[in-house]
């Protein structure tokens, strides 16, 4: 039988990292393909070049055995390729039947006036096709996430339709995430029914599901394919052995930087419960300790860490900085109470990117700097420029834009910044994405210097190898709930430990 | 699989439950039955029609703010393009200051000025990605200037009596303002509902990655609905001059904040994507009905704007989308 889909030896690089390396994929009619790999292993790379966000650097694509180009978001959908994300892409406040022919309502027009009749005839043909019983007229608001998703695939097949596609490619992106049990059945029953008429590729994270669900698996790896395996071989734990397998370099880490903690508790949770995001969390950080979080994206890691740092509260449960019960309420709070936060996403939320330098360094401390009613200049510049020096930051002048940095750079300004105002705790989430080889080793060495100086940390790697080769202690979480914990301070575990607790 | 079918379709409501579901109307009609226990005055056939004139250039308005509103943007340029419609408008008919006699054309004339600035704020903001906040700030700048300019700042007097009648003019009972505001609210709204530009709109205001993701041309929607504003605002400077007896290009003082005001105490979100036509009438019914009852009520002036600040500030608060605005600056 021919390919519905068949992408070969698709190569792909961002600035400072090769995101895909010759990867290539086959989708049949009457199929789905399941697609795992760690956190950054190239799925998302993969299937953007897919839909036509990215372009692939090298590789082609065959559809139906016929070569495609495609250039953007809209070629893919005239191609027959729908995207499933897990960012929904349904306007909460229209109808449903609106939803599903937004930017296609010319075929229903009669003379210049949307036909509404036939809008509602049509759309509930297609509900019913994909097994949605409910009123086209219904908000998409009131709908649930299953059902959300739902009139996304129902709108995918109905634009394959219309482009005269015969069997459309669905991909579903952790199409499971949030959903309960019982409805995760539910959703599977209709994609095996639909699948009569579509191809899905399934990207999760879940590998039960997927052994469950799919009928062949593509295993990437770094950006490399690293196997498929049909129904028939399919098991939870030959995906996971496929998925790690790299060899570690502990130096690359400094792990002989790396020190037994201290005895002092600074941080400790206590049966912390956040409903829909993690349960029972207990755990206590001491001085000096680095500790990972691991767990895929949606394991809840995420969520506490914004709790700690006041973002969001919790349910139910207790905090204790240095002995002493606490509540954080807000960031500024939790800084206050000695916690610092570096985010991943830097640029908008832990620089001032107009800012010069010296302005972002002194920022949670400017308070300190201040006689009388003014801010002491020299001071400030004083201070950043110890830091640049320390940190080797690399610009011409404290007073050099923020904008103007590389990510290195941007990431050891916001380093310095938590540096100097002395937190004991610090959270760092994916300290080094974006960043080049050479500013990661710094990056590390900073680390290994804070934990040398008392700080203790708590960590997102971005990738297990990270987590691993940094910490002295690995807390892993699963669906909300911690599911391992493992020292790392004596010897260090190998990333297939590691990742039975994680999917 | 939950079915929905509690949910009633539109068919199946009763007059009724419509109402309790329009807070904005419900607030309107208690308006109207508190005025008229204050005050026997209110509830009479003449002072409901004055109510229907003094709000028909508000509607005008505020149906193009309600599209603009619930499309994500803002339109600042009102009392400018109005103003200078205005001047337009009297300088083009039979007046004391040149020899023009264009009559009733004038009225097209002004709808496509209007029309001219509204492509202007729709097509700066979308080709050079501005937010239409500045956009408009600046053609509203810009078109007064211009108005002070032509006239020198004094109002223009015209002697066309024919066309005053278009303000002044009545059909039985109803004000003819009123009449022609209402052909456009119905002109307006099917193109809201029954078009696919109309849809687009409320789109947009959705979330307008998604719409451009879909391969819908947002620039030119934009364009399109600040047009559509335009000639309204045209219409309505051709009117106010009819109106006044004379082209003033500081006459319509306070239209652009009583027509976003209108929309806002109708119920349209001014964070956008949520709204409909006919909720912008009621809320400049509201406004009007608020103004007229403090005024027979003896309220001075300066209270009256107070209290319908504080009502425009409780409904904001009520309805704005704060999902949608992370942080307010």
């Amino acid at each position: 039988m021919e390919p519905v889909l068949k992408m070969e030896n698709i190569s792909k690089a961002f600035p400072g990292v090769r995101a895909l390396e010759k990867v290539s994929i086959e989708v049949f009619p009457n199929e789905i393909v399941g697609l795992v790999g760690e956190n950054g292993a190239g799925k998302s790379t993969l299937m953007k070049i897919l839909a036509g966000v990215y372009r692939a650097d090298k590789g082609e694509i065959f559809l139906r055995g016929k070569k495609v180009e495609i250039k953007n978001p809209h070629d893919a959908r005239a191609l027959g390729i729908g995207m499933v994300f897990q960012e929904q892409a349904v306007l909460p406040n229209m109808r449903v039947y609106e939803n599903l022919f937004l930017g296609r309502e010319k075929i229903f027009a009669r003379r210049g006036a949307l036909d509404q009749k036939l809008m509602m005839q049509e759309a509930t043909k297609i509900l019913e096709e994909v097994g949605l019983e409910l009123s086209p007229q219904v908000y998409v608001h009131e709908l649930n996430f299953m059902e959300r998703q739902m009139v996304e695939i129902a709108r995918n097949i109905w634009l394959a339709r219309q482009a005269q596609v015969d069997y459309p490619t669905i991909v579903l992106d952790e199409p499971t995430t949030v959903l309960e049990e019982e409805e995760i059945e539910k959703l599977f029953n209709k994609l095996r029914e639909l699948k009569k008429r579509v191809s899905f590729i399934y990207i999760s994270h879940r590998l039960k599901e997927v052994v469950e669900l799919c009928d062949r698996v593509y295993v990437l790896k770094d950006g490399h394919n690293a196997g498929c395996f049909s129904r028939e071989e399919l098991s939870e734990e030959l995906l996971r052995s496929r998925m790690v397998g790299r060899e570690l370099h502990e130096e690359y880490y400094l792990a002989s930087r790396q020190r037994k903690p201290a005895e002092k508790v600074v941080l400790e949770l206590r049966n912390c419960t956040k409903k829909g995001a993690f349960y029972d969390i207990s755990f206590s950080l001491h001085q000096g300790e680095i500790l990972s979080l691991c767990g895929t994206v949606g394991s809840g890691k995420e969520e506490l860490c914004r709790v700690l740092y006041g973002e969001t509260k919790f349910d139910s449960g207790e905090i204790w900085i240095d002995g002493k019960r606490v509540s954080i309420n807000s960031p500024a709070q939790a800084f206050a109470l000695g916690v610092g936060y570096i985010s991943e996403d830097r640029r908008n939320e832990g620089l001032v990117l107009h800012l010069p330098i010296f302005e972002n360094i002194t920022l949670p401390i400017i308070h300190r700097l201040v006689r009388g009613f003014l801010v002491r200049r020299e001071e400030q510049f004083r201070l950043s420029q110890e830091m640049m020096n320390k940190l080797q930051i690399k610009a011409l002048s404290p007073s050099v834009l923020c904008f103007n940095l590389s990510g290195g750079n941007q990431q050891k300004v916001v380093i310095a910044k938590w540096l100097l105002s002395q937190v004991k705790v610090l959270i760092m989430s994916h300290p080094t994405r974006g960043v080049d080889v050479g500013a990661k080793h710094e990056i590390y060495a900073l680390i290994r210097e804070m934990a040398e100086n008392g700080m203790a940390m708590i960590i997102m790697g971005d990738s297990f190898e990270e987590d691993i080769g940094l910490a002295n202690r690995i807390i892993v979480m699963k669906d909300g709930r911690v599911s391992g914990v493992l020292d790392a301070t004596e010897s260090k575990p190998a990333p297939s430990d590691l990742i039975q607790y994680v999917v | 699989m939950e079915t929905k079918t509690a949910v009633l379709s539109d068919k199946e409501k009763t007059w009724l439950s419509r109402i309790g579901a329009n807070p904005s109307l419900l607030a309107l009609i208690v308006l109207v039955i508190f005025f008229s226990f204050l005050n026997p005055r209110f509830f009479t056939l003449s002072n409901l029609f004055n109510i229907l004139d003094l709000a028909s250039l508000l509607i005008i308005t505020s149906l193009s703010l309600a599209f603009i509103l619930m499309m994500g943007s803002i339109d600042l340029s009102v009392e400018g393009v109005v103003g200078l419609c205005s001047v337009v408008a009297s300088l083009l008919v039979k007046n004391f200051s040149n020899s023009n006699d264009f009559g009733f054309l004038a009225l097209i004339i002004c709808g496509l000025v209007g029309a001219g600035f509204g492509f202007l704020n729709g097509f700066i903001l979308s080709r050079f990605k501005i937010p239409s906040f500045m956009v408009t700030l600046g053609i509203g700048y810009i078109t007064t200037g211009l108005g002070v300019l032509i006239t020198r700042g004094n109002p223009v007097v015209i002697t066309d009596w024919s066309f005053r009648l278009l303000s002044l003019g009545k059909v039985g009972f109803l004000p003819f303002p009123f009449i022609l505001a209402l052909g456009l609210f119905f002109i307006v709204w099917f193109i809201s509902e029954r078009t696919a530009f109309g849809r687009y709109v409320l789109a947009l205001g959705g979330d307008e990655t998604i719409v451009q993701d879909l391969g819908i041309p947002t620039s030119r929607i934009k364009t399109e609905a600040f047009l559509i504003g335009g000639i309204l605002y045209g219409i309505v400077g051709a009117l106010l001059t009819a109106r006044l007896g004379s082209g003033d290009i500081t006459a319509p003082l306070g239209f652009t904040f009583d027509s976003i005001g209108a929309c806002v105490l109708g119920g349209i979100a001014i964070t956008g994507g949520v709204g409909n036509i006919p909720r912008a009438i009621i809320g400049a019914l509201i406004l009007t009905v608020l103004r007229n009852g403090m005024v027979l009520m003896g309220v001075s002036p300066y209270v009256q704007q107070g209290i319908i600040g504080v009502i425009l500030i409780a409904t904001v608060a009520l309805t704005i989308d704060r999902k949608k605005i992370k942080i307010m600056k």
